[in-house]
């Protein structure tokens, strides 16, 4: 995933399912953090009143989350770790919401616990782990590499549960862990250490059988330093910590399971069961007395027995099962709390009082509940913004009609975003529009934009493809949908004609594939001939042929979901791979099963038409394999991802490098809740707003960096660079002919003829390569200027300064926004973090000011004052004498402010080790006036996108800027989110701009741009200013290119995903 | 246990007909709810009231019996399955019995053995190797002491017992409310069945200094030549041994030295470096012996995992309806 890369969450009406597995509240009692089944963790804002709302959902995981545990001393570093089913497991920092560390081990944890001792250990502490293998596992809290293992010498066995002990008397710290089986055991940590990090076998120092299975937790009580506490799901014990002598065993009296208990002082403990009662005993000294355990029968014993003092319960009528936790903090502002999560997403809290007592009577005392919350109030509370993405276009315009959307599908190429709803209805959609709509203030906004409704579908639409996104060759007006009664339908997407109806009579389509692209079929199909696979509900797979519009085989044999489809082009074989690893080979001709595998063997034939290269239903990286995960993995049995996100979000990876912004549909796991996330590249969203680069650049002077870059580029699959090279190459265009500008910039309705056209003429120029980005350019622009000012519109906090919202709308054209919106934070490949309606009034002190829509935080107010005072003031000036034409201008400024963003997000986002060295190379540089290389680097870029500030070159770095950068640079060590400096510079930007705009009021802009429609004004050509411009632009263009080679050079040893976002 | 008791050794015809029978409830089930579905369309279109809606009754009965009915017979047949596992506090508390297997191949006698099974571990062996060249005996034996725990058959049993702790709460008093709640429990039942099976039928690939190095080589009285390698596995129902004689690759060989990666089964001529010596297998004794029970647990695991998917997809036919209700 590359940094530049901003996303924008459209939810919809309804929260995506949350089935909460693990919970936890972080040392500072602030954040509540969940994993769920469906693979996400959720962030939640507990605020210091007990209430709670979800912030976050940090994507990632791609299996449901098993376990969650502290990953490192919270005050210094706010880490989490989460283990999920598959073997993943990710270090998150739950204050930004990035994930720091990830790595995919043959280990599936279900607990994990933190250790570190500072006295003995250098380094970041281990995480003490167990799970479905035998003993304990010692992991780098840090590297997540596995450091050690702590053996048992007897009866090894999965360790189910453990805690560590930290004797104050002893000094010393020892782990205690119990079996499934029920052995309970001990190692010494303290004097392992060292053995642990020589690599020495360390072997249990103690071990006890404790007479019971499936272990839930084990807790020491710290307070008296003797007991034990010990939960199994069917009774729970005491032990005395010195001899493991047992003191009390009590059964569960009410049939139900008990999951987990706590030692709350000293003889008292709070035991939970699994749906989600606790209860607090006063473990009450019986004297002394024979120990209940003859084994132990020679020494005179106290023992204790429980008096029930208070309990607590959930509501009722819940699912099973629910995960709950404990948190005891003595110190002030903290509370005891006892928290809970359930399957529906909903978290419920009780303070447990400092003294529990009984009632007068002496039955125990009800604690009610404190707080509860579940997902789904987030989105009802804060309905502002979150609207479902077809809502505005539902046909009669009331309020109840839309229906609600089941699939969806992102054609890049047309721009258009098809939706399939639950009424069988069709809807195609310009993508711009809709995002436009969902999240720009009502009466800016068209009303209703273009849109078209294929109606042929009688009942729900399960699944779309577009096959001419898969591959150009095929025709481009198709469109397939497939519905829940097993109806598949061809249309023609232009003329909006029905063109054939399959019925497969086999359940719901659940998922349409498009044959290989170079799929023969030998004997029976000619070599240009198309088929799509479809997988059905009842794990029927149908192969039908788009030209002959046919069936050519329904296999109907498979007994589980299908996870894999081949093809085996020679004998004509299709190779159906299911959920058990069974194999069916079908032969395509006759229709005919041929041969039906198992296990091992089944495993070797489809692996072995993976290996000889033969045709698969997932050769390219793009949409196929898009589609196919969306089928596989959701009925897939193992390593199945909830919400298919993360895939989504990979394979758009190569799509969205090539334009600028992009829609993700996400669906959902157990549930047809789905919602979109809105991409945006900054990064091309800047080469396409920025102009060609001057048309004599010396290829000998920049050959060898431009090459260099491009090879990095070609990695991460785009080529940006030919792109400019080309461009380079012939003499500056005109902006865009007028025809293609015209449409999108009137924001009318366009046809689809007219764009179709345009497409079919895109295509023809597809075949020489060259041609193609000039085109593509062409067409773009426009489209891609109202890309970037509704991005612009996403970032800028609305309501600050009434004034300042008015001049953005009147002279920048960047409209209002509904409400706040949800942004997504990429941290790595596959990684990422999307807000959650309400997610951003969290903290209290902008709950309070409802006039402010979409301000981050409080603190990006006082960053963009400090940025503002770093701004030269000379420069409004400057600019204010500049603006010479208003479109031109208009569009320099948007392209000069995603600009700037983009500098501040490299900067924000610039790895450690280059950072650092860009710290002590500015004390250099402060002190001996030697510029060394990476400030050159990011002085050079900065300078460079200097230039669009004013449309000229400053050859010399500005002082400014470089007061600019270092300050950014702060920024980061300060830990400032991505988000809030971004947007903190936005806001000083503007303001900036437009403190110019008013010092000129009226004369500079002699008509109200604003309500004016602005298309005459479009095509305004800008040739005028180019040339000069492009040749200005010359030496920093060298520059920025030779900065680049130098940042590959450098860059390329620690990481070469980072190449992408320099 | 009458149903799944059925199934022990005819698994092929017991399989083959089950799915048979689930083909043909499919066809029939999705007959009928498209049907239902026209009526219900019309129902709704006509009347409005969806209280005699018959797709609603049914998927009701569908939560309240049929899953129950299911449940049931999972949870007596993986109770029938982790019995064959001895699971310890599974009823039967006395210390798991001991079971003699006696090892052969169908080809030659090189190498016979006796190998004692005590629930997961191996409590005795006793081999017998003929060394090919000059025709010496060699007998192995394993310590008194020692035990070698299978861990194929451990985490099996782990996984059995997980699946049933799954199960455990959800009997006739415990409501199902969603269809969603179902299928999330057959997914992890699944995910658990799965993995026992697996464990089962797929044993580790081993390289052959990772077989040099498991604690297999220190587990035999007198202690493993240096010259012999042993590996014990699991392979779908049957206990395997393995013996690899070795010979050390001379220092200035002309042989081409390429170390042999992973395999369940090295063959003559795998190559590897142990210590500072260049090692080669020269010869691959293999024998095995089938047990009884393990073949009875495979069974089970593939009845249960069937049973699950069939109820995933009768409630998966009510998609359509549940899946747009409120949670």
């Amino acid at each position: 995933m590359k940094t530049s890369l901003q996303a924008v969450a459209l939810w919809g009406k309804k929260a995506p399912p949350h089935s909460i597995s693990a919970i936890m509240i972080t040392d500072d009692q602030q954040t509540i953090v969940t994993g769920s089944q469906e693979g996400q963790l959720c962030l939640w804002n507990l605020s210091s009143e007990l209430q709670i709302s979800a912030k976050e959902l940090l994507f990632g995981h791609s299996a449901a989350v098993r376990c969650l545990a502290r990953a490192g001393d919270f005050s210094k570093q706010p880490y989490v770790v989460s283990a999920a089913e598959n073997g993943e497991m990710c270090v998150w920092n739950v204050t930004s919401g990035q994930c720091v560390q990830q790595a995919t081990l043959p280990y599936r944890h279900t607990a994990i616990c933190y250790y570190h001792c500072s006295s003995r250990m250098a380094g970041d502490g281990w995480l003490l782990c167990c799970g479905e293998y035998q003993d304990v596992l010692v992991m780098d809290a840090r590297t997540l590499a596995v450091v050690h293992a702590l053996a048992s010498s007897q009866c090894p066995d999965w360790v189910t549960c453990m805690c560590i002990v930290h004797s104050v008397r002893v000094q010393e710290d020892s782990l205690l862990a119990v079996t499934v089986t029920g052995d309970l055991k001990v190692w010494d940590l303290s004097s392992a250490i060292n053995s642990i990090q020589e690599k020495q076998d360390v072997y249990e120092k103690e071990s006890k059988f404790l007479d019971s299975m499936n272990c839930q937790t084990i807790r020491f009580c710290t307070y008296t330093e003797r007991l034990l506490l010990v939960v199994f799901p069917r009774c729970w014990k005491v032990y005395d910590y010195c001899d493991f002598s047992l003191l009390w065993s009590e059964d569960s009296s009410s049939g139900s399971l008990f999951a987990g208990g706590e030692v709350l002082a000293a003889h008292r403990v709070l035991i939970w069961t699994e749906d989600g009662r606790s209860y607090i005993y006063q473990l009450l000294n019986s004297g002394l007395s024979k120990s209940s355990n003859p084994a132990d029968g020679r020494l005179l014993k106290e023992t204790v027995y429980p008096h029930l003092l208070c309990s607590a319960s959930a509501e009722e009528n819940q699912s099973l099962p629910f995960v709950m936790g404990y948190m005891n903090e003595r110190k002030e502002p903290f509370y005891k709390v006892l928290f809970s999560g359930e399957v529906s997403g909903r978290i419920t809290l009780w303070h447990i009082p400092d003294v529990p007592v009984t009632k007068f009577d002496g039955s125990p005392r009800e604690i009610p509940i404190t707080t509860t919350w579940a997902l789904q109030d987030n989105f009802d509370r804060h309905q502002t913004l979150s609207q479902s993405i077809l809502d505005r276009f539902s046909g009669s315009g009331d309020e109840a009609g839309a229906p609600a959307v089941t699939t969806s599908e992102y054609v890049p190429s047309l721009d258009r975003l098809i939706c399939g709803c639950e009424d069988g209805a069709i809807f195609v959609t310009q993508a711009l529009n809709v995002a436009r709509a969902g999240l720009l203030h009502s009466g800016s906004v068209p009303d209703s934009p273009a849109h078209k409704v294929l109606n042929g579908h009688q009942h729900s639409v399960t699944s779309l493809l577009y096959p001419h996104g898969l591959s150009s060759k095929l025709d481009q007006s198709w469109l397939l949908s497939g519905d829940q009664s097993s109806c598949v339908i061809l249309w023609d997407i232009f003329t909006e004609e029905l063109l054939h109806t399959f019925f497969l009579e086999a359940g719901p389509v659940t998922s349409l594939l498009m044959s290989p692209e170079n799929f023969r079929q030998g004997v029976l199909l000619s070599p240009n001939d198309w088929t799509v696979c479809c997988v059905c509900g009842d794990h029927s797979v149908a192969l039908l042929h788009l030209e002959e519009k046919r069936f050519l085989l329904q296999a109907r044999k498979h007994l589980f979901p299908v996870t894999a489809i081949k093809w085996h082009p020679v004998e004509n074989f299709l190779i159906v791979g299911c959920a058990d690893d069974s194999a069916y080979i079908w032969e395509i001709e006759t229709g005919t099963l041929e041969r039906h595998e198992t296990g091992e063997r089944a495993r070797i034939i489809l692996n072995c038409c993976g290996a000889s290269q033969l045709l698969t239903p997932e050769p390219a990286p793009s949409a196929p394999w898009e589609t196919w995960r969306h089928g596989s993995v959701e009925q897939g049995l193992l390593g199945c991802p909830g919400l298919q996100a993360e895939a989504l979000w990979q394979a758009a990876e190569p799509e969205a490098s090539q334009r600028p912004f992009n829609i993700l549909p996400v669906k959902t796991k157990w549930s047809s809740v789905g919602f979109h996330v809105l991409l945006f590249d900054l990064e091309n969203l800047m080469e396409l707003l920025l102009p060609a680069p001057p048309s004599d650049t010396g290829p000998s002077g920049s050959f060898h960096g431009s090459e260099l870059l491009r090879r990095a580029r070609s990695t991460v699959g785009r080529k940006t660079l030919t792109t400019k090279r080309s461009g380079a190459a012939s003499p500056p265009e005109p902006q865009a002919p007028p025809a293609a500008v015209g449409p999108a910039q009137g924001k009318d309705a366009i046809t689809f003829l007219e764009e179709s056209q345009g497409i079919k003429w895109q295509k023809k120029t597809k075949s020489s390569r060259k041609m193609l980005p000039r085109p593509a350019r062409r067409v773009n622009t426009s489209l891609t200027l109202d890309t970037a000012k509704l991005f612009l519109s996403c970032l800028l906090p609305w309501g600050v300064d009434p004034e300042l919202d008015h001049l953005c709308t009147r002279h920048l054209n960047i409209l209002r926004l509904q409400g706040p919106v949800s942004l997504g934070l990429a941290s790595n490949k596959g990684h990422f973090s999307l807000m959650l309606p309400g997610g951003d009034l969290c903290s209290p002190e902008t709950k309070t000011e409802h006039s402010r829509v979409n301000l981050f935080s409080r603190k990006v107010l006082d960053l963009s004052n400090k940025y503002t005072a770093t701004l030269p003031s000379s420069l409004g000036t400057s600019r204010g004498l500049e603006d010479d034409c208003d479109c031109l201008q208009e569009s320099n400024t948007i392209t000069y402010l995603v600009s700037r963003l983009f500098l501040v997000n490299k900067l924000v986002n610039m790895p450690l080790e280059l950072a650092c060295k860009t710290d002590r190379s500015f004390k250099v540089n402060s002190i001996h006036n030697k510029v060394k290389s990476p400030v050159n680097d990011i002085l050079n870029i900065s300078s460079f996108y200097g230039y669009t500030r004013n449309g000229k070159t400053n050859s010399l770095i500005p002082e400014a800027d470089l007061s600019l950068v270092k300050l950014i640079s702060c920024w980061r060590d300060q830990s400032v989110q991505v988000t809030e400096a971004i947007q903190a510079v936005l806001l000083a930007e503007v303001e900036q701009h437009m403190k110019s705009l008013r010092k000129t009021p009226a004369d500079s802009c002699p008509v109200s741009l604003g309500q004016t429609d602005s298309r005459d004004r479009v095509p305004a050509p800008p040739e005028v200013d180019r040339p000069e411009v492009d040749l200005e632009l010359q030496p920093v263009w060298s520059a920025w290119q030779q900065c680049c080679e130098y940042a590959l050079r450098s860059v390329r040893p620690w990481n070469p995903a980072l190449l992408s976002s320099c | 246990m009458p149903r799944a008791g059925a199934g022990v050794g005819h698994s092929r015809e017991e399989s083959g007909g089950l799915r048979w029978a689930a083909a043909e409830t499919m066809a029939t089930a999705m007959a009928a709810t498209a049907a239902e579905r026209a009526v219900l369309v019309s129902r709704a279109a006509g009347f409005g009231d969806h209280r005699t809606d018959p797709q609603e009754e049914e998927f009701r009965w569908l939560l309240h019996a049929e899953v129950h009915a299911v449940l049931r017979q999972l949870q007596d047949i993986l109770k029938e399955a982790s019995l064959r596992f001895a699971l310890p506090g599974s009823g039967t508390e006395s210390p798991a019995k001991q079971e003699n297997f006696i090892l052969g191949s169908c080809g030659t006698d090189q190498v016979k053995g006796v190998l004692t099974l005590q629930g997961d571990a191996l409590s005795q062996a006793d081999v017998n190797l003929k060394m090919p060249r000059n025709n010496q005996l060699l007998h192995l034996a394993f310590r008194e002491d020692k035990q070698w725990k299978l861990q194929q058959i451990q985490d099996a049993r782990n996984h059995v017992s997980q699946a049933i702790y799954l199960l455990a709460h959800r009997d006739e008093s415990y409501q199902f409310k969603t269809g969603a709640e179902v299928l999330k429990l057959m997914d992890a039942v699944m995910l658990q069945l799965t993995r026992a099976r697996n464990r089962l039928t797929t044993p580790a690939t081993l390289t052959l200094p990772e077989i040099a190095a498991s604690g297999l080589t220190r587990m035999f009285a007198p202690s493993l030549p240096s010259d012999l390698l042993v590996n014990v596995y699991i392979n779908l129902n049957k206990l395997c041994l393995t013996v690899y004689q070795l010979h050390a690759l001379q220092p200035n060989s002309t042989k081409n030295f390429r170390p042999a990666g992973g395999a369940v089964l090295h063959s003559p001529g795998a190559m590897f470096e142990w210590g500072s010596q260049r090692l080669e297998v020269s010869h691959v004794h293999k024998v095995e012996c089938v047990i009884p029970w393990l073949n009875d647990a495979l069974v089970y695991f593939t009845v249960s995992l069937q049973l699950c998917q069939q109820l995933k997809d009768k409630i998966s036919v009510f998609s359509s309806y549940w899946s747009y209700r409120p949670f």
